[in-house]
């Protein structure tokens, strides 16, 4: 993702930490503007809510801060470990709000307004996100790290603290599971058309 | 045939999940201009921070300043090596003093005087009896 103002785009994420761990505000500075679009749009596909997904990734982020003096170049990847923050501040909201009841499938929201005055891909893409809705926390979390942010296999099982076996074996249910949540809505999101 | 057209179906899906996939990648989620500034304070807040705790480390580990009295008395007898200086010559002075031989003890407690009147009177030399006590001690060996 092209970020402008980032003047330091050519210095990685882990000099930039180091750095801003010796107290380099200018390196803050490139690390929010390159960071915080990921942060908060992984956030924002996993609880599917823009304010609560601003409040992870600020805090998210915070965590980033704070632990910036002890980290060690080239031991992690901050990306990863920011992914793996976000993804555990999530889980932990996505439980408040369903109580015991962790991994039982939630039903698709539909109570957004219609969409028929918006574009067509502003529908598809909340489609997508209503189907991604209904998927386990694990399955949708390593969906949306492979399909959406781009992540290896190796790097999302770092993330979720699983194998890759059990990340391919995620990611192939979820998109199974994905698939058949999206077959009833085909005609109106005009997938024939895609296809052919 | 149904099978068939259900194999079809799946896969016009999977390209098309894929496509949507592709669309929510170019689908940037751009943080509000609030969010990008609470971050920035909290980083700031931060700097901050570690630099108190930086600042109150060295302070701690810096020597502890003497009293300003005894410094005073320090500074006006010339500083610490005229103070060695001066506790070095009252520690030798002191002893001197303890380990004398008994002829300093005869001339601090006058009992030379009596015999160098005598030897005085006897002799009659005045320079002999200028250093009696060194000749005497010369003779023990």
């Amino acid at each position: 993702m092209d970020m402008p103002f980032d003047a330091l785009s050519d210095v990685s994420d882990d000099a930039l930490l180091i750095a801003f761990g010796n107290g380099d505000a200018a390196s803050a500075r490139a690390l929010t503007l390159r960071l915080t679009p990921k942060v908060l749009g992984y956030a924002a596909r996993l609880l599917r809510d823009r304010a609560e997904a601003e409040d992870v990734a600020q805090e998210a982020m915070l965590r980033l801060w704070k632990i910036a003096p002890e980290w060690r170049q080239g031991e992690a990847k901050v990306t990863t470990w920011l992914y793996r923050v976000v993804t555990n501040l999530c889980t932990d909201r996505l439980r408040k709000k369903r109580g015991n009841a962790l991994d039982e499938i939630a039903e698709p929201e539909d109570d957004r307004p219609s969409q028929e005055a918006v574009m067509i891909q502003r529908e598809r893409i909340d489609a997508l996100n209503a189907a991604l809705a209904t998927l386990p926390d694990r399955q949708r979390e390593a969906v949306v790290l492979r399909h959406i942010e781009g992540l290896g296999n190796p790097e999302i099982a770092e993330v979720l603290d699983i194998s890759v076996e059990a990340v391919e074996s995620l990611t192939a249910r979820g998109k199974r599971a994905l698939t058949q949540a999206l077959a009833a809505q085909r005609d109106r999101l005009g997938f024939e058309d895609d296809a052919s | 045939m149904t099978h068939r057209d259900d194999k079809m179906t799946d896969g016009l899906l999977d390209q098309s999940l894929e496509a949507l996939f592709a669309e929510a990648r170019d689908e940037a989620v751009m943080p509000s201009t609030a969010l990008l500034a609470a971050v920035m304070a909290d980083a700031e807040t931060q700097i901050a921070t570690r630099a108190r705790q930086d600042a109150t480390c060295r302070a701690s580990l810096r020597p502890k300043q003497r009293h300003p009295m005894l410094a005073a008395m320090v500074a006006a007898l010339g500083g610490w090596r005229a103070v060695a200086g001066l506790a070095t010559a009252a520690v030798t002075g002191l002893a001197i003093g303890l380990g004398a031989p008994s002829t300093v003890t005869n001339l601090a407690t006058g009992s030379y005087s009596e015999s160098a009147t005598v030897e005085m009177t006897s002799a009659g030399d005045a320079l002999d009896a200028l250093v009696p006590s060194f000749y005497d001690l010369a003779l023990e060996g």
